[in-house]
């Protein structure tokens, strides 16, 4: 085994300057990692890991996926039916779909509290807004394909919102949906978008920004400065040390993709029917924030609202000013973020309870369109 | 067997190894018996096999089962029809009149011609109908 | 030629050209004949206006006689026009029956001609032709005098929903029935019937009323022999099997009503399973054929039994999220035998009977032996997720092993 390794070793350096790259490799694998490396710190793996698995996944559900009106649901029927596993694919695609905006979101999140995005590695931290906020379009765009009320219904409302954007409002609305409604047209675009479009950007995008953070490495929490950054002296490895612990989150996170889809998997409902709007549609729930948000602004001043914060993410790095990256020793940033944080969540329960009746502590309540709480008529 | 114990470190990495292997099989073996075809279905996911050509005689008949609704298979010398077996009356099933080329209803004498159309009785409505298409001497019905 | 008797020649033709549509006599269609009653008749004149006759155009006279054409009321009233006035029940059956039952002058009309003949035979008929009974029902009684519709027109009273009310003006009025020894209840038996509620709530035009059983023109009340017939007429596979029953025998010798023995005449209620216990004892005292009704009831109540448990399996099956498609089809075909075995009970034959109930339990265990098998994948799923998880959680503990053994030492979290 050992003399068939050297042998092709020898097959390829004679060709190609072998040793030259030998170098720079080994730095890349066994430098020194920043001391404050933690579990983390695997966030970004993870978030690759999901996204090779939506895409592997996505290509076998591809075999078998027809993305027309008449064909859609009973091919995704099929898959979850009749395929030889073809349950287990739509699930984990379903679930890695969800899983994968939140574990991206995490890793902006930990990126953000670790203040890596300042000086130098601005463009890094704008390149993985960007990948940000592509996951949203896929889950978007995604959600769509199997042609179900869901689908349908959320689709339909989510292209209004967009089309409430002035003056280019309805010409977006029309260019989303391919014509006046949701449609055949919808499927084919969305498919376009989400199964050729969207996989290579991301891809490139993601090519980029690991470059980026190989090139540069990893921040380290000394405070950002116009002088060339001192790379730590000595710290774990980033192979095989940092990947040992990556490799035990990815086999967690695995079992956990796994469990869900066997557990807790999605129905697939009804197919759409654009004469039947089922009661209380709303979009999913990484778009709830923003939905709900809405409501409280008139339609101008809540589209500008909404349009704000990605702008806003863009560009912090160059509105954040201190050179400090210890979360401690930033405060204002620190709590900005938490509060951040904290409304998502906040309005993301409100636009969840919002217009339903549920059952609290054996009592029936019915929230309103804002969330609030009635006892009921 | 020579005796020598495999210390910890070896036993690790041959659990490390082995693992990963195992982990890519696991992940190649199942897509592959998905990619394998699911044999015994119809030229294309509209159209369900319902029966042999030659299993009904002209003017001969079938009942099956298709997504959850009953239907009615009709063998005229011009080809096969498929209806709904459903009466549009009160919903009772109903069966074909081999002699007198007539579909009837059990429940209330709704009789039906052989092209579906109301001939006497209680029902308002024909039997809805569906696409029939023979390929290879198989019966394919579109829903 | 000057230019002014050029313009001349050529503008005369056109003049004369012209000339023909000024002195065109009006429209294509005659002018209608003078009706001078409307002067004075006016109000009865606006009630007709919509009916069918005055739609084609019969006039006043022809029921009334008289003489239309003249303005005088005494001379459109003159004994030589053949004036008729208010004409009496018979008289009306008489000037109906003119037109009605005149196949050449109906020919063109395309409706039938035999409602004088029918008529002629009914009750009502009889009693006013032969015995100069006025009490009865003549042809205006039914549709109406001067406002006459077609009878698929929703007003007319005689449109199916409309119709038992008009029976009932009579047949519901409860001194005029009691005069003539008749029941006054019918009405609200049917009201409360299968078929009243399907007519009356359901819009249901198809279901069986007055007229589909008693006849129209021709009304009778189905004797002991005939209300078979006249049930069978919809009903037709529960006479066919009740032929075949031993009851049919005594029907034939008239000692055995039929269908009304069971399920009434106007007041039909849908068959209950406990009439084998009510209805068998008013003319059986043995056992045996008692106990053939018990054992008939009890397989249809096995069947829905069967039917109402498999269903709701099916029904948890799809709220456990699987696809059951397969399964309702098969909850199809059981329901159709459970439906089947409704008429098969009048063969009183608990052998068929059986058989029936046998197909249906075979649908049960084959929905249940595929609901069972979707279960046991499930669960096979659920056993190799534990397996995953052994596998993973040893990959985790090696990895962290060897974790720790290559970062003994160095700096780290």
């Amino acid at each position: 085994m050992s003399n068939f390794k050297a042998r092709v070793r020898e097959w390829f350096d004679g060709r190609f300057e072998i040793d030259k790259l030998k170098g720079p490799l080994e730095h890349q694998l066994h430098k020194p990692l920043p001391g404050h490396i933690s579990w983390f710190h695997t966030l970004g793996s993870m978030s690759l890991f999901l996204f090779v698995s939506q895409v592997l996944t996505g290509i076998l559900l591809l075999i078998y996926y027809r993305p027309t009106v008449s064909d859609a649901f009973e091919s995704v029927h099929y898959i979850m039916s009749t395929a030889t596993m073809g349950w287990l694919y739509r699930q984990v695609h379903a679930w890695g779909s969800n899983l994968m905006i939140i574990v991206v979101f995490l890793h902006m999140l930990r990126t953000f509290v670790t203040g890596s995005y300042k000086r130098p590695r601005e463009l890094t931290w704008v390149l993985g807004v960007l990948l940000f906020l592509l996951t949203l379009v896929f889950g978007f765009t995604g959600y769509l394909l199997p042609w179900n009320q869901l689908a349908y219904w959320a689709t339909t409302v989510g292209t209004e919102v967009a089309g409430a954007v002035p003056w280019i409002g309805e010409f977006l609305k029309t260019l989303m949906r391919g014509g006046k409604a949701v449609g055949g047209e919808t499927i084919s675009r969305f498919f376009v978008i989400h199964v050729i479009i969207l996989p290579w950007t991301v891809f490139f995008i993601v090519a980029v920004h690991l470059f980026l953070v190989r090139y540069q490495g990893i921040a380290t929490m000394q405070p950002a400065t116009k002088l060339k950054e001192e790379p730590p002296k000595e710290g774990i490895r980033f192979f095989p040390d940092h990947m040992l612990k990556e490799g035990i989150v990815f086999y967690l996170l695995l079992g956990v993709l796994i469990t869900l889809a066997v557990l807790a998997p999605f129905e697939l409902g009804e197919k759409a029917d654009p004469l039947v709007t089922p009661h209380g549609v709303k979009p999913e729930w990484y778009f709830l924030p923003m939905y709900h948000v809405l409501k409280y602004f008139p339609k101008l001043l809540g589209i500008f609202v909404v349009g704000l914060a990605p702008l806003l993410l863009i560009v912090w790095p160059f509105l954040d000013r201190s050179p400090e990256r210890h979360p401690l020793k930033r405060p204002v940033s620190i709590a900005i973020g938490v509060l951040v944080v904290l409304s998502l969540l906040v309005f993301g329960m409100l636009g969840y309870l919002s217009e339903s009746t549920r059952t609290v502590f054996g009592r029936t309540v019915q929230f309103d369109i804002y969330g609030m709480p009635h006892a009921p008529r | 067997m020579n005796g020598k114990k495999i210390s910890r470190r070896d036993f690790v990495g041959w659990i490390l190894r082995g693992g990963l292997l195992a982990t890519l099989a696991g992940f190649l073996a199942p897509a592959l018996s998905y990619l394998w075809p699911v044999m015994g279905r119809g030229p294309s996911l509209e159209m369900k096999e319902v029966g042999r050509e030659d299993e009904i005689p002209v003017w001969g008949s079938k009942k099956v089962i298709l997504a959850g609704s009953a239907i009615l298979l009709v063998r005229a010398p011009d080809g096969f029809r498929a209806f709904s077996a459903i009466c549009t009356h009160l919903g009772c099933i109903v069966e074909w009149d081999g002699g007198k080329h007539e579909i009837l209803c059990p429940c209330h004498a709704g009789i039906f011609d052989a092209e579906g159309r109301v001939v006497t009785g209680p029902p308002p409505r024909a039997l809805p109908f569906y696409k029939v298409n023979v390929i290879d001497g198989r019966i394919y019905v579109k829903l | 030629m000057a230019l002014s008797q050029r313009r001349g020649i050529i503008a005369a033709p056109f003049f004369i050209f012209l000339s023909f549509f000024f002195f065109q006599p009006a429209a294509a269609s005659e002018a209608p004949a003078p009706n001078f009653c409307v002067d004075c008749h006016g109000d009865i004149a606006d009630e007709a206006a919509g009916s069918i006759h005055t739609r084609q155009a019969v006039s006043c006279s022809q029921c009334h006689g008289g003489d239309p054409t003249k303005d005088d009321m005494e001379a459109a009233k003159a004994p030589g026009t053949g004036f008729l006035g208010r004409p009496d029940k018979k008289q009306v059956v008489e000037t109906c029956g003119s037109c009605h039952a005149d196949i050449e002058r109906m020919n063109f009309y395309g409706i039938r001609t035999d409602q004088l003949a029918r008529y002629k035979t009914s009750h009502h008929g009889k009693a006013l032709l032969e015995k100069g009974n006025t009490d009865v029902a003549a042809c205006t009684d039914c549709h109406g005098s001067h406002h006459v519709l077609p009878v698929a027109d929703p007003n007319s009273p005689v449109y199916p929903l409309n119709l038992p009310k008009t029976c009932a003006r009579c047949h519901s009025d409860q001194a005029l029935m009691d005069a003539h020894n008749l029941p006054s209840d019918a009405l609200k038996k049917y009201e409360s019937s299968v078929h009243g509620r399907a007519l009356f709530e359901k819009k249901d035009l198809s279901v069986a009323n007055c007229a589909s059983c008693h006849g129209s023109h021709g009304a009778v009340p189905p004797g002991v022999k005939d209300v078979a017939t006249t049930c069978g007429k919809c009903h037709v596979n529960e006479r066919k099997y009740f032929l075949e029953s031993p009851h049919a025998e005594l029907e034939k010798q008239g000692r055995f009503s039929e269908c009304v023995s069971c399920h009434g005449n106007h007041a039909v209620e849908p068959a209950d399973i406990r009439l084998f216990q009510t209805a068998c004892v008013k003319c059986h005292a043995q056992t045996a054929p008692l106990e053939l009704g018990l054992e008939i009831a009890r397989s249809i109540g096995d069947a829905e039994e069967q039917l109402a448990k498999t269903s709701q399996l099916v029904k948890q099956a799809s709220i456990e999220g699987f696809f059951v498609e397969e399964e309702g089809g098969l909850l199809e075909e059981m329901k159709t035998g459970v439906v089947e075995m409704k008429p098969l009970q009048h063969t009183l034959s608990s052998a068929k009977m059986e058989e029936l109930n046998t197909r249906v339990t075979a649908g049960a265990r084959s929905v249940e032996a595929k609901i069972r098998e979707k279960r046991r994948n499930v669960l096979w799923r659920k056993q190799a997720l534990v397996a995953i998880w052994i596998f993973i959680l040893v990959m985790v503990a090696a990895l962290w092993t060897q974790y720790n053994r290559v970062t003994a030492g160095k700096h780290k979290r």
